[in-house]
């Protein structure tokens, strides 16, 4: 089993979309895979056509005391998902902590090709943060916020960086890939998902990119990044 | 569409067949376009400029002075 995870520059930048694309483009070439949403806004699950009003998740599950893995949907043959949970209005968010979730990913191991994790933006420093996967994919897009962010991070944690919502008529978002791509050039990887409308349209109606626009250039460009991630499988 | 001509990216595969086809393993292969396109960028938008002054990691100092000279 490989895990994944897409850690964020800065919020807003359509992770969610991105890591449900992914994960139905891994199940597509005939992968085993778990999507889990470990954010509390608990979205994952609506770009796989899951009911608005859906309550169960892993973090209900593990307030009520029960097992974290008592609702998973299979959403497509060879493509479950784990929701965050709706949980009851006031109670805080609990933060995934990363040690239980190591343990609980060893488990899944057996089960799947690949395990997906949706990860919450992070404040800095937080325990969310840590949890650590196999693969580990840095989304910004080329503009100068993300530009700035970048510098803080540290590069080598990460396996690629994926740039997206790329639109190549911006001559600033050109400019700032090419100067990307100089900087990082033998450090970091990038994978380029181009801006497209779909991806907005197919969570409008609840499926996840490559089902609702497989023609689209940006379904290609997370094809492309999906064949990338099977380079990295783990044995 | 294929946007993928203009993508500097895509050429590396090129020079990596040309050193195979050269059995030069080791040539040094300068890319002038994408040095004078960098220098350009830096110096349309000023923040990016700073930005790439400021943060000082090795490579890019190095690449700051190749774009230098190439562009003096």
């Amino acid at each position: 089993m490989t895990s994944l995870a897409l850690h964020g520059v800065r919020g807003g930048l359509g992770r969610s979309a991105l890591l449900a694309a992914l994960g139905y483009a891994l199940q597509g070439v005939g992968e085993r895979v778990l999507l889990i949403d470990l954010c509390p806004s608990n979205l994952l699950g609506l770009h796989f056509n899951l009911p608005l009003d859906t309550q169960e998740g892993w973090a209900l599950a593990e307030r009520q005391g029960r097992p974290f893995d008592d609702a998973v949907y299979e959403v497509l043959p060879g493509l479950r998902l784990m929701p965050f949970g709706n949980l009851p209005g006031g109670v805080p968010h609990p933060v995934p902590d990363a040690q239980a979730w190591r343990s609980r990913l060893a488990d899944l191991a057996g089960h799947f090709d690949w395990v997906l994790l949706d990860l919450p933006q992070r404040a800095a420093d937080t325990a969310g943060h840590s949890i650590e996967t196999d693969v580990r994919v840095l989304v910004a897009e080329a503009e100068m916020a993300s530009h700035l962010l970048l510098g803080r991070e540290p590069l080598e944690r990460y396996d690629m960086l994926l740039v997206n919502r790329y639109d190549p008529a911006s001559r600033l978002q050109s400019d700032v890939l090419m100067v990307w791509r100089d900087l990082f050039r033998d450090r970091l990887p990038i994978q380029v998902v181009h801006r497209d409308e779909a991806f907005l349209e197919a969570l409008a109606c609840k499926a996840p990119l490559g089902h609702y626009a497989p023609q689209s250039l940006a379904c290609r460009d997370v094809q492309s990044l999906a064949v990338r991630c099977l380079a990295r499988r783990q044995p | 569409m294929n946007t993928g001509k203009a993508d500097p990216a895509d050429r590396s595969d090129d020079i990596a067949q040309l050193r195979q086809h050269l059995a030069m393993p080791d040539l040094n292969y300068q890319d002038i376009s994408m040095l004078v396109g960098v220098q350009q960028a830096l110096q349309r938008w000023p923040l990016l400029g700073e930005s790439c002054r400021a943060s000082t990691p090795g490579t890019s100092d190095a690449a700051a002075a190749q774009r230098e000279a190439v562009t003096s």
